[in-house]
């Protein structure tokens, strides 16, 4: 008996896939199971092909795999889309009774469970309810309690009162009674449940939940896929804390607005995707000019201009390491896991802070669109640590007025960092602006002064290199001839590629960095290593050109701009090539 | 599957006929915004150069192999529909002084130019690109098309979202009323740049705002068109009662429909026995909130002085 799954549910966007999956996700997760979701979608509007794809086990599950061993389909294209992931003994749910699926055809080895789920939903109450029909019937072919779902239910469809949340029930368990009673489908899995209650989150969730424990009180956005999240989580939660959430009108304004906050003391943060941070480039200079402490959270998608709003890709790193004229310091964090999303973001606000600085925190699309299971102790709000850095108030303030009482809110001190003095501090007035200041905030164009305050910001970095554990975390055999390097939310397929090399006896050392700028220094690590190989979903190999760049060695690159994810089993493919030395271009798999 | 479809040529199996928003498109069952296009594409005519902001009508029309538009079309992005017309109108102009015999965009048998952005596209991160467009004179006709919301993106508020209403960024809960604004009046906004035309008109009186559509054509100059068009996906209503409630959006003076040319209002639909905006509100799921207590109850009020103070200085009572 299987006790792992991996289980979807397809059809047209705007038939319920998202909620449909989510009740089932959500389900296994009250049940004690790991769970790992991922969605191929196009856009929020009927029409186009949409799934919801669950993998659940016992253990952690930090990746999609390419199979799938119950899918839900709702329309024949659904079927035709996952046809490279099915196997011998998939089972195929779907309604042979809908006009458009009469002549569907199941492939010879695997099992086609025809259930009736518009009739079954009409029993219940209505044909609305045919996906919890059909997750009734999944439940029964899996083995699972359909009582679990019974709290997912409640939570999607409570705020319409409890007879909708009793039909639902109904339609569930009529579809389980179907499958149980009139076909003779036999579970080959039997998924074990656990005394555990986990949450599950998506990165865009785990951001704002951090934002709101690390203190932000300020978040202004506009709405773009895939960073929208991170508004909805914050929108409604941080008033409670005292803080708010403001919609701009664009971009432009979402980051001016981040940065006045800023200025009147608030931790503040702004969060966007590619079009956005091209928009908010001009106000980053100003940001880092004036060194204000902001956090900008960019969530990847495919670019540039509008390109596959909906798709992955981390095509933005050079973006937000050179974005913006003149040459601006800046911090670059880049959470590898949906559960560091949450770290970083926490690191992010502090770092703002301490050095009066940018920090771009980085997630892509697939992170924003997966929800991972995480145990609640994993998220320990009284862990978190807020350092403002160095602001001062009442006699502190003294030490930092030149000779006619003016606060010296530039002081090129020695570390780069200058006293901050919040807005209402006594003797602390001064003056902000985007053109050359000198240390009392005053406009120049002396050279002497120019000079100064430019390495002053400059050597903030240079600090914070020296001060804060920007590392890497290591997998596999340390002692391995083959380096593997990557960044982003690859970490969870590569770790799973580690095992099936393992298998096949290929060792492998492999680092996931997330700190882009300032990062890890790794000539010894790539220079002890017989192959460096960089694996990124970018075109060009942009964190490539960085090693490359920082240890003077060529490396390989695994690249994928496909729109879609690494998979496990495919980099693992691509690894083996890359070390055989006989690596072709990804095939676009379609 | 998907190989199968980017390798057929889906160009041969639609006949276009004369048709120039052609059916097919990816758009919502009772789509408001989907009217209009059919609307404003049957008054422009095949000699037109739309440019379409990232918005629902863009990405429902544009689906890879196949396109909607019989007209040429450009998408571009999300805040700059009417900087690009701008652009296209400017070069044209110039092509006429180079070439008489080239195509020419005052005479509007010729070549129309029309930029069409959504309420966000337009009232929000649009607006300065409206701005200039609308302040330097060029011969474009922007249609604004109004669903109350980002619905592409899933519904966030935007600028002409009502008051009261239940959006992803406005909330209803125990803290909130939802959006706590009302609409910004964007006919005003655009008669104030000097525009010489400006129209309102709703989608459920097609041949009032097909003349409209072609009486801006005619005009050399900016011209700004606001039409209101439901969606039953961001407002949460049976979708066969579109044209319904964008009729009964005008009836309670939610959306009063009118002219104005050169600053002044020079007709105005009137009506008779306008409706209380509590029978508009009751359709739909994103005003359900508002029944439920004193609040609402004061939120409805608001609204309701609010279209009685827009229904005064309009003169909409009959």
């Amino acid at each position: 008996m299987e006790n792992d799954l991996n289980w979807a549910i397809g059809g047209e966007a705007g038939d319920g896939i998202d909620s449909t999956g989510k009740i089932f996700a959500r389900a296994l997760s009250r049940a004690g199971r790991h769970v790992f979701t991922s969605k191929d979608f196009a856009s929020r509007i009927r029409g186009g092909y949409t799934a919801y794809k669950v993998r659940t086990a016992v253990d952690r599950v930090e990746s999609v795999v390419d199979r799938l061993d119950i899918l839900i389909a709702l329309t024949e294209r659904t079927i035709d889309e996952n046809l490279d992931e099915l196997r011998t003994g998939s089972v195929i749910i779907y309604d042979g009774e809908q006009t458009t699926m009469q002549d569907v055809e199941i492939p010879e080895d695997m099992i086609g469970l025809e259930v009736p789920l518009t009739d079954l939903a009409e029993g219940a109450g209505g044909a609305i309810m045919r996906n919890v029909v059909a997750l009734g019937a999944a439940c029964e072919v899996a083995d699972f309690p359909v009582e679990y779902l019974d709290e997912a239910l409640v939570k999607r469809f409570g705020e319409k009162g409890e007879a909708i949340v009793a039909n639902n029930r109904e339609a569930a368990r009529l579809g389980r009674d179907y499958v149980h009673e009139e076909t003779d489908c036999t579970s080959q899995f039997s998924l074990e449940t656990t005394d555990e209650d986990y949450v599950l989150l998506n990165g865009d969730e785990a951001i704002g939940m951090a934002a709101i424990a690390a203190g932000c009180r300020f978040y202004a956005g506009y709405p773009i896929t895939p960073a929208t999240d991170i508004m909805e989580y914050l929108t409604g939660r941080i008033e409670a804390f005292g803080g708010a959430v403001v919609q701009a009108e664009d971009e432009l304004s979402a980051i001016n607005m981040a940065l006045g906050a800023a200025r009147a003391g608030a931790r503040a943060m702004t969060g966007t995707s590619g079009p956005g941070i091209d928009l908010m480039s001009e106000t980053f200079g100003l940001v880092a000019t004036s060194e204000t402490p902001l956090v900008i959270a960019n969530v990847m998608r495919s670019g540039p201009s509008t390109g596959m709003p909906t798709k992955q890709e981390q095509g933005d790193l050079n973006a937000m390491l050179y974005g913006g004229h003149g040459e601006i310091p800046r911090f670059v964090l880049a959470p590898t896991t949906i559960g560091e999303c949450f770290d970083r973001t926490v690191e992010a606000f502090n770092l703002a802070e301490k050095y009066q600085i940018p920090v771009y925190l980085t997630a892509d699309l697939s992170m924003a669109v997966t929800e991972q299971t995480y145990p609640p102790e994993r998220f320990d709000m009284d862990a978190v640590e807020i350092d403002r850095g160095k602001v001062v108030e009442g006699d502190a303030v003294d030490e930092w007025l030149d000779e006619k009482d003016r606060f010296r809110a530039h002081a090129a001190t020695e570390d780069g960092v200058s006293p901050r003095a919040l807005p209402g501090t006594p003797e602390a007035a001064h003056m902000t602006t985007g053109l050359e200041h000198d240390e009392l905030g005053r406009r120049t164009e002396e050279e002497d002064v120019r000079v100064e305050q430019v390495q002053k910001r400059q050597r903030k970095v240079e600090t914070a290199r020296e001060r804060e554990d920007f590392d890497y975390r290591a997998f596999g055999d340390s002692d391995a001839e083959t380096l593997v390097l990557s960044w982003g939310s690859n970490e969870g397929a590569m770790r799973e590629a580690l095992e099936i090399l393992d298998e096949r006896g290929i060792d492998v050392r492999f680092l996931s960095v997330p700190y882009i700028y300032p990062r890890p220094d790794l000539t010894e690590e790539v220079q002890a290593a017989k192959t460096v190989i960089v694996v990124e979903c970018n075109a060009t190999g942009q964190f490539a050109d960085l090693i490359e760049h920082d240890t003077l060695t060529r490396v390989e690159r695994v690249t994928k701009y496909t729109g879609v994810r690494f998979m496990a089993d495919e980099l693992a493919e691509e690894i083996e090539s890359a070390i055989a030395g006989q690596r072709a271009p990804p095939e676009v798999k379609r | 599957m998907s190989s199968d479809r980017q390798d057929q040529d889906f160009t041969d199996e639609v006949e276009h006929g004369e048709e120039l928003w052609n059916p097919g498109h990816r758009a919502c069952a009772g789509c408001g915004p989907a009217l209009a296009m059919k609307y404003i594409t049957e008054a422009a005519g095949p000699n037109t150069i739309v440019t379409n902001a990232t918005g629902c009508m863009e990405v429902v029309s544009t689906p890879f192999p196949e396109s909607s538009w019989g007209t040429s079309y450009i998408h571009n992005i999300f805040e700059n529909a009417a900087s690009v017309a701008a652009g296209v109108e400017a070069a044209y102009q110039s092509f006429d002084r180079r070439d008489p015999d080239h195509l020419d965009v005052s005479d509007e048998d010729d070549l129309n130019i029309i930029a069409i952005g959504g309420d966000g596209a337009t009232a929000d991160i649009g607006f300065r690109a409206l701005s200039g467009m609308m302040e330097r004179g060029h011969d474009v006709t922007y249609v604004m098309y109004d669903n109350e919301a980002y619905m592409n993106t899933g519904v966030q508020r935007s600028s002409q979202t009502p008051l009261g209403a239940s959006t992803t960024t406005s909330p209803a809960g125990t803290e909130s009323i939802g959006n706590d604004t009302n609409k910004k009046d964007m006919a005003s906004i655009a008669a104030d740049h000097g525009v010489e035309y400006v129209a309102t008109a709703s989608i459920s009186n097609p041949h009032d705002f097909k003349q409209k559509v072609e009486k801006a054509l005619e005009i050399d100059g900016p011209k700004f068109l606001h039409v209101y068009s439901p969606c039953p996906v961001g407002w949460s209503y049976e979708s066969s009662k579109t044209v319904e409630l964008a009729e009964l959006a005008v009836e309670t003076g939610l959306f009063p429909v009118f002219e104005m040319e050169n600053g002044e209002i020079t007709s105005v639909n009137k009506i008779s026995d306008r409706k209380p905006v509590r029978e508009w509100l009751e359709t739909q799921g994103r005003f359900k909130h508002l029944f439920d207590g004193e609040e609402g109850e004061e939120t409805i009020e608001a609204l309701q002085e609010w279209i009685d103070g827009r229904a005064e200085d309009l003169g909409l009572d009959a």
